[in-house]
């Protein structure tokens, strides 16, 4: 069977997605793609199938008292007794021991036998764990199944598909990475370095790329996703007589990203009401770090004036009112919490003479 | 019937008819397993006839939007609670709040759209006589008139799109208890 369809999945360490293009039917044509996004169907609530562009990649292993018998069932298949998706990260916030998360930063751990069934980290007894690679097949496994049930014509299996890696990662996590897929029932991988994969993306928008660089240009890629961070340089060069791109380095993978940014965000807050005899349990710090994200976000919008943003967390139990705490999120505390907190302005002296961690 | 008679009764109507009279039944309080089935609607495990069998009830539609409003924004613990006692400006914080989450939930799940879609203090015309879809107020003459101003735009529900409700689940429990463990 002809691939009518390429499948680019970026499996990420908070969310993932999968866009495709078809292949155009004339392979001498090159013109613009259209690269579009397949809705995820995912459960949103027991019982509740909805369709979204991101994956989040969290999983939640259930027990006897998680939820009603047959509420995760997906379109593809009634009886599944896990689930992936939005309703795993939601309830994983309420009941951390049975998820699993961030399993592609354990993919690139080192330091622990990436095979062996090792996550939820913090199961309680009697939780049966899994492995980092296991879930990671899960994840493409579940975009596999939504593509086969939304694309039901043209199976995955047929089409040439994209999976992408951070370009930090090392051989071994490469190799687990690809094991993962085919245990998924990939065929016909490629793997392809995230910071190139969103060079591409970028010169695909820009037809007139190649004005815009110039033989001997550094360019830099920053990515910063939901808990991770990556920094790489790429080269303009010249290869038989054409611009080419050359990645020439790589930063180390930081275990920081955008929640960080708003649990410091959350914190400062938090201090400020401890200041005043107000404190904060864990559920409502958590509903004040998701609040502060959207302060942020408005604070942050283009051409936002707002010097501050209302942060509002609702009491517990049926007292909703009575137990409702104000806050306020000011512009200064983003930009201070941001600039000084995650990227410091510092002169090259000083970059050069900091220590490597 | 005494005890004796019942017994007998019993034993010839299976021996001869291979199943029990209706009176036997009556005495014994059971039911047929054929008539159960088809009051629930559903295929549904025949139990005593004392049990009522969960069917899908016209309320249960109402029951499933507010428990999904007080799931998504937390709607029955607002309108439950007691504000005499709180400030406006606390109790504005939380209905901001809610008040956010519950448009969105509402909207999610049912698609609302004005019954006259024209601004409100100007002339409108009347869609319909029919006095569920319009309400005429203030100096209404003998014959409805063909329109006037303008004073709610009215609600309707273009779209019905709720999840189907699990056939074993209570919809009179419309949010779990919480018990946290330390």
């Amino acid at each position: 069977m002809p691939r009518k369809y390429v499948i680019g999945i970026d499996l990420g360490t908070t969310n993932s997605a999968l866009s495709y293009a078809e292949v155009p039917a004339d392979a001498g044509e090159l013109g613009p793609a259209n690269v579009q996004a397949l809705p995820i169907p995912q459960l949103a609530n027991p019982g509740e199938v909805r369709d979204d562009d991101l994956l989040p990649s969290f999983l939640y292993l259930p027990g006897a008292s998680d939820f009603p018998g047959g509420s995760l069932a997906l379109p593809w298949d009634a009886e599944r007794a896990f689930t992936v998706g939005q309703l795993a990260r939601q309830r994983g916030a309420e009941n951390a021991g049975r998820l699993v998360a961030s399993a592609k930063s354990w993919l690139s751990h080192s330091g622990v036998d990436r095979t062996a069934p090792l996550l939820p980290f913090q199961a309680p007894e009697g939780v049966a764990r899994i492995s980092p690679v296991e879930a990671s097949r899960r994840y493409l496994e579940h975009l596999r199944e939504a593509w086969d049930s939304k694309m039901a014509d043209t199976p995955f299996t047929a089409q040439q598909v994209l999976v992408t890696v951070p370009a930090s990662f090392d051989a071994v996590a490469r190799e687990l990475t690809l094991d993962a897929a085919r245990l998924a029932g990939y065929q016909n991988i490629t793997l392809l370095e995230e910071p190139q994969a969103a060079f591409y993306a970028w010169i695909e928008r820009h037809a007139d790329w190649r004005d815009r660089v110039r033989l001997g240009d550094l360019i830099l890629v920053v990515d910063i996703g939901g808990g991770t961070t990556d920094f790489t340089l790429i080269a303009v060069t010249e290869r038989a007589g054409e611009l080419s791109l050359d990645r020439v380095a790589v930063g180390e993978h930081i275990l920081l990203g955008g929640d960080n940014i708003d649990l410091a965000l959350a914190n400062t807050v938090a201090q400020r009401l401890a200041e005043k005899g107000t404190r904060l349990d864990s559920r409502q710090l958590q509903a004040l770090w998701n609040n502060c994200r959207i302060a942020k976000e408005k604070l942050l919008e283009p051409g936002a004036t707002a010097k501050e943003q209302p942060v509002t967390i609702l009491g517990r139990g049926s007292g909703l009112v009575g137990g409702t705490i104000k806050a306020k999120l000011h512009r200064d505390d983003v930009d201070r919490v941001i600039a000084e907190g995650f990227l410091p302005a510092v002169s090259s002296a000083e970059a050069n003479a900091a220590p490597a961690f | 019937m005494n005890r004796v008679f019942l017994a007998f009764g019993c034993f010839f109507n299976i021996l001869f008819r291979g199943q029990l009279s209706d009176a036997a039944l009556g005495m014994l309080g059971l039911s047929r397993r054929g008539t159960a089935a088809a009051t629930s609607g559903k295929a549904a495990a025949p139990g005593p006839a004392a049990t009522p069998a969960p069917a899908g009830k016209p309320s249960d539609g109402a029951l499933q939007i507010l428990s999904i409003m007080q799931r998504d924004s937390r709607l029955l613990d607002f309108l439950m609670e007691d504000l005499t006692t709180y400030s406006d400006d606390q109790i504005g914080a939380a209905v901001r709040e809610l008040h956010d989450q519950c448009r969105d939930s509402v909207s999610r799940y049912i698609t609302l759209q004005p019954v006259i879609d024209g601004v409100e203090g100007t002339f409108a015309q009347a869609p319909s006589k029919d006095p569920g879809v319009v309400k005429f107020v203030g100096n209404v003459p003998a014959k409805p008139p063909s329109g006037g101003t303008l004073r709610h735009k009215g609600w309707r529900a273009a779209k019905v799109d709720l999840p189907a409700l699990p056939a074993k689940q209570d919809a009179t429990i419309l949010a779990p208890a919480e018990i946290e463990i330390e």
